[in-house]
């Protein structure tokens, strides 16, 4: 498993500006393409370019902003974690339920909403990192557990949300959603903490080679039940914000969301193979996500044929995605 | 002089019965640069991992900075500041410089984050230490390889290690890089570190080196300043005398061309390559780790690419997939055993058989009588041991797993077979079998090609050496005319036949 | 060491031994087979009703279904892979069947059937070989087109009930023996064979086990790993008319279940996620017991969701077995 290098591209240790263009070009490809859609979609449709629908079109990004910004922890780590759109829909009804059956403050419930979804990611960083089990097909495993808990707490809409709650989706600061803004906030403490943190350079590490990791002293196993936690709590949270969103647990949420963090990881030019990758490449592909959703609604793409086109980008996408060899 | 660095006395190492080391001793004192010679196979890799820890020694003991140990586990001998520089670097190509050299201990605060500032100031410091301006904000990746092996160095820097291990550093670096990392090993000596250094070019373990100890198939043979040992004592001691009856009698003689190879280029690997391989011949192909003998056995069975030249098997065009080579009669044995050769957790029979389905059929399906007709057959023939065809065949020494091997292909009858490191990780007994069995091909017919690093190995066998440097065929010596020293030469010091460009070293 | 491995009995793809570990060993092994006959005494005590002749049918009919889907499920896992698709490929297929059911073109059913394989299967082989996607992903993008192209193709209307011809099939018998599990048991000696006495099998596990060194010896790489998502898609193909057949109608979410389970089925019979290792014959094992399990639940009266908890903790609980074991083999 230890890392060979071979045959270093020789740059030129000036031209910086190349060099970054070169290593980054899926993060400047998919904010090239973000931006053209905008513009061309600004210039077709006046409904578009309102200020209300640019910051819908934010606040939808908020639900795939934070599974992504999990899975992206757990994928630069090396792995990869399907159970989290289950893990939201079983922490959005429970919430939900939760808020209407008993007497408890909305604040606690929603705090243990969190906690269930720590849980959740602990146990699956448990399975991987202490039981040596396949990520992908062991968090697949957890997903259909989950799915069957979210069928038990409810298989119809169920819990009517109170107003303190649904405020989390509505309250504004100025002209933006302040959900928008706590997002941004988000997006920018996991930059940071990626980049600057001892934590994150040490998932990048992990993800990298975790033998070479063990070697230099990390304690690989800690990393990887913290990626696969994070991701558990983002996912809590983006449960809990879908039904502050639709005032009433529904059990169709979070559809798809595991796919669609994953991709959003892939075309934002992070490996899926770990240890390399950025924030800002998920970011971008997060945001073209959602203006592509956007676009559907409002030019009135018929719902039978927007999975039939997401899923042709996804495979364009993919496609496109060259996987490293070094691995 | 003071107490040593680090002393080892009587260490000794078996794997599966087989020694690797046979009570062997060792010294490196503060200040020294101490090269560690000899063979393939003489022990050098085994020792190197008992001094870092990852190898436990079956007995003798281990001495750092005056402190005795039975064995040392790679926490404790990084503890105690015994750092190695293996071929293979351990760097995580996404992380900066200073992050790879301080990982696991990044200074700064646990909410504060890590400072990079900081990091890359130490990073910077040390890298100074070693003459290097290298930027330590930059990611592994963008490095060349020289840089990237002094990032190795610098790591071992940073935990301030005392004792330093650089397994074969040269062979990765082109000519012109070499004299830098002299000049990083003669600083990292007037900082009073030991530095062990293992090399397979003669030349820079007289002119680098204060002292050399040389081993030989597990044993210690000499340790002596540099100052008192010349080219040919090094080989000579190296080589041991008593090989002459270990390579079997050449009989068969050389008979009409097999394979013609000419003007073969692999992009950036190998450039312009002809040679001849007759029926009945052995040809040897030497040089250094790199020097493209690898990427010509692989590119002969289309495992590389060819960007020019041509291949022709027994007069006709040779083809470009495995596959089809492997039908007309040329094969490889690749290098790489484990991770090129075997399919480890599978039997000795599925490995022995996966070449040879096509005549195992009988009515389209695989005929079990067949299969083990076939199994038996070559188990017997190459005495693979132990005879049981259902054992994992990770679980075989090496010199069994190489039998497997070649014992694939062997059952249909190759006119070509091209062998790369044929020998490597295998124990002396098995390897003398080997060659008797190369030989035999022979004379029924095939001819071979041998790829090797190992001079002794080429010299017995083969009818014909050829040379290769820096991807160019540079030289080539008759059965008669070769010695270990010519051959060393023409491999490691500024080729003959290539045209000036390099500067020479003395 | 070595004397005592030689006893080892002798099979056509050993399994690795490693020291200590023989009750992972053994549960890897034998893993499907003992939880089958677990279950089947748990339920002689806690529900007596599912040993009717009935249910016993029913329970060998989707074993059956979920056995053929299992046999692709293997060989791609054998392959190194695994394929997410095979549920949305079931239910493509049974919609091409009742529409078919309409017009009564058989020959165009056909025609729409062979071109469902060779495009899922293509498409995930040549993202898995050619581009380098990791086959998860590859699948599960293919999942995402196939569900998305039915819903474009069908509007969303996909219920419909089956031609009278394939309900026989589904639900009739030949010499009292239910016709599917026919299909699926002739099924299974067919991958038997290929996956143990050609030249195909061989190279599945050669290239499962080591891609390069499988290369080394010329074994065509990439045209095994596309034959094996081909595999794939056929056998859910042939999975998704039968289940149409049997229960007599098609809805959106006929084939939704059988990615998790035909996974968790093989990786419970033994096939390891690794690659290279493992058979059709634990796998379909692994088939029994799910088939069991699903049954159980549902004759016990318990609620569907226990069904969803039940799979996901049968993979859970499969991947651990294996991973564990890996890790011990690594460690010796």
């Amino acid at each position: 498993m230890s890392q060979t290098i071979t045959a270093p591209a020789p740059v030129a240790a000036g031209n910086r500006t190349l060099r970054w263009t070169r290593r980054n070009a899926a993060v400047v490809l998919i904010y090239g393409i973000t931006a053209a859609l905008v513009i061309v979609a600004s210039i077709m449709s006046p409904t578009f370019r309102d200020v209300a629908n640019i910051t819908d079109v934010l606040r939808q990004s908020i639900v795939l902003g934070l599974v992504t910004i999990g899975q992206l922890f757990v994928i630069l780590a090396g792995g990869t974690d399907m159970s989290v759109g289950m893990a939201a829909r079983v922490v959005g009804l429970g919430v939900a339920v939760a808020l209407t059956s008993t007497m408890l403050p909305p604040i606690l419930v929603i705090v243990l909403g969190l906690l269930a979804g720590a849980l959740i990611g602990l146990l699956n960083g448990l399975l991987v990192a202490r039981f040596g089990a396949q990520p992908f097909i062991v968090t697949l495993g957890t997903m259909g557990v989950l799915y069957g808990l979210a069928l038990a707490i409810s298989d119809g809409p169920t819990g009517m949300v109170p107003r303190s709650v649904v405020a989390i989706y509505e309250m504004k600061i100025g002209p933006l959603p302040a959900s928008v803004i706590v997002m941004a906030m988000l997006w920018l403490a996991t930059w940071w903490v990626l980049r600057s943190s001892r934590f994150g350079r040490a998932t990048y590490a992990v993800g990298g080679s975790p033998s070479v990791s063990r070697l230099a002293g990390l304690n690989v196993n800690r990393v990887l039940i913290l990626t696969y936690t994070i991701s558990g709590v983002c996912a809590a949270a983006a449960g809990i914000f879908l039904l502050a969103r639709s005032g009433v647990g529904n059990p169709n949420m979070a559809l798809g969301l595991e796919f669609q963090s994953i991709v959003a990881a892939a075309i934002g030019g992070v490996s899926l193979y770990g240890g390399r990758g950025s924030l800002v490449g998920a970011l971008g592909a997060v945001l073209l996500i959602s203006v592509i959703s956007n676009l559907f609604d409002l030019f009135q793409i018929s719902a039978y044929f927007q999975d039939l086109t997401l899923g042709v980008i996804v495979v364009l996408a993919v496609a496109i995605y060259r996987a490293d060899k070094n691995k | 002089m003071s107490a040593p660095l680090l002393r080892l006395n009587g260490v000794k190492k078996a794997f599966a019965g087989v020694p690797a080391l046979k009570g062997v001793r060792f010294e490196l004192a503060a200040g020294e640069v101490h090269a560690l010679a000899g063979e393939n196979g003489a022990g050098k890799s085994t020792f190197i991992k008992i001094i870092s820890g990852a190898y436990t020694p079956d007995a003798g003991t281990i001495e750092v900075l005056g402190d005795s140990f039975d064995t040392l586990s790679p926490k404790q001998a990084r503890e105690l500041g015994i750092a190695v520089v293996y071929q293979e670097f351990n760097l995580l190509p996404e992380l900066s410089v200073a992050e790879n050299m301080f990982l696991g201990r990044l200074p700064g605060g646990r909410l504060s984050g890590y400072s990079a500032r900081r990091a890359e100031a130490s990073a910077a410091a040390l890298l100074e230490r070693l003459g290097s301006h290298l930027e330590p904000s930059r990611l592994v990746s963008e490095l060349t390889v020289a840089e990237q092996q002094l990032v190795e160095i610098g790591k071992a820097l940073a935990l301030d290690a005392k004792v330093i291990i650089m397994d074969e550093p040269s062979t990765v670096l082109a000519n012109d890089e070499l004299g830098r990392l002299h000049d990083v090993v003669n600083r990292l000596r007037a900082e009073g570190r030991g530095v062990i250094y293992i090399s397979h070019r003669l030349d820079e373990v007289l002119g680098l080196a204060d002292r050399v100890t040389i081993f030989k198939d597990g044993e210690h043979v000499l340790t002596a300043p540099t100052g008192e040992m010349t080219h040919d004592s090094l080989i000579r001691n190296m080589i041991g005398r008593d090989l002459v009856d270990f390579f079997p009698d050449r009989t068969a003689t050389a008979g009409a061309d097999l394979l013609r190879v000419d003007g073969l280029s692999v992009p950036e690997k190998i450039f312009d390559v002809s040679l001849t391989v007759h029926s009945g011949e052995i040809v040897g192909v030497a040089g250094l780790g790199g020097s493209g003998k690898t990427t010509l056995a692989r590119a002969l069975v289309g495992l590389e690419p060819r960007s020019a030249g041509s291949v022709e098997l027994a007069g006709s065009p040779a083809p470009r997939t495995p596959r089809s080579c492997a039908r007309a009669g040329l094969v490889m044995v690749p290098e790489n055993r484990k991770a090129h050769g075997i399919f480890a957790g599978h039997s000795i029979a599925f490995n022995l058989t996966l070449a040879a389905l096509d005549r195992l059929k009988s009515l389209m399906l695989i005929s079990r009588k067949k299969e083990r007709e076939l199994i038996e057959r070559s188990m017997a023939e190459l005495d693979v041991r132990p005879k049981a065809p259902a054992l994992d065949i990770a679980k075989l020494s090496g010199g069994n797993q190489q039998k497997v091997v070649l014992a694939r292909w062997l059952s249909g009858n190759p006119r070509v077979i091209v062998l790369d490191e044929p020998t490597r990780g295998v124990d002396v007994g098995a390897k003398s079998e080997l060659y008797t069995l190369v030989e035999s091909l022979t004379e029924a017919g095939a001819g071979i090609l041998i790829s090797s690093s190992d001079v002794t190995e080429l010299l017995g066998m083969c009818d014909r050496i050829l040379v290769f440097h820096e991807g160019r065929l540079v030289d080539e010596f008759d059965r008669a005319d070769a010695t270990e020293e010519s051959v060393i030469r023409a491999a490691t010091i500024a080729p003959r036949a290539e045209p000036a460009g390099k500067t020479p070293r003395g | 060491m070595n004397d005592k491995v030689i006893t080892e009995p002798k099979g056509s793809t050993p399994a690795r031994r490693a020291g200590g570990g023989r009750l992972l060993d053994w549960l890897s092994q034998y893993a499907a087979f003992s939880a089958v006959l677990l279950t089947l005494a748990v339920a002689a005590i806690v529900a007596p009703a599912f040993f009717s002749p009935g249910n016993i049918r029913t329970v060998l009919i989707q074993t059956a279904i979920l056995g053929i889907v299992v046999l692709g499920q293997t060989v791609a896992l054998i392959g190194r892979g695994l394929d997410m698709s095979v549920a949305a490929v079931m239910t493509f297929a049974a919609v091409f069947v009742i529409q078919s059911a309409g017009s009564g073109n058989w020959g165009l059913l056909l025609v729409q059937l062979v071109l469902l394989v060779a495009a899922v299967g293509l498409a995930n082989g040549l993202l898995v070989t050619w581009r380098g996607v990791p086959p998860f992903v590859a699948t599960f993008a293919l999942l995402i087109v196939v569900d998305g192209a039915r819903l474009a193709y069908t509007r969303g209307q996909s219920a419909g009930s089956a031609p009278q011809w394939l309900k026989e099939i589904g639900s009739g018998s030949l010499l009292g023996v239910p016709i599917p599990v026919l299909i699926w048991l002739v099924l299974l000696g067919v991958f038997l064979v290929a996956l143990n006495k050609t030249t195909w099998g061989r190279w599945l596990y050669a290239v499962g086990s080591n891609r390069e060194s499988a290369r080394h010896i010329g074994v065509p790489v990439s045209t095994v790993v596309i034959s094996t998502f081909l595999i794939t898609a056929a056998s859910a193909v042939v999975a998704g008319v039968l289940l149409s057949g049997y229960l007599g109608y098609v809805d959106n979410t006929l084939g939704s279940n059988y990615n998790l389970n035909s996974m968790a089925a093989a990786i419970i019979g033994g096939v390891a996620f690794t690659g290279g290792r493992g058979g059709v014959i634990g796998a379909s094992m692994g088939a029994l017991l799910l088939a069991i399990l699903m049954n159980l639940l549902v004759v016990m009266g318990l609620d569907i969701f226990w069904q969803q908890i039940v799979q996901g903790a049968v993979l859970v609980i499969a991947v651990v077995i294996q991973g564990l074991r890996a890790r011990r083999a690594e460690g010796s």
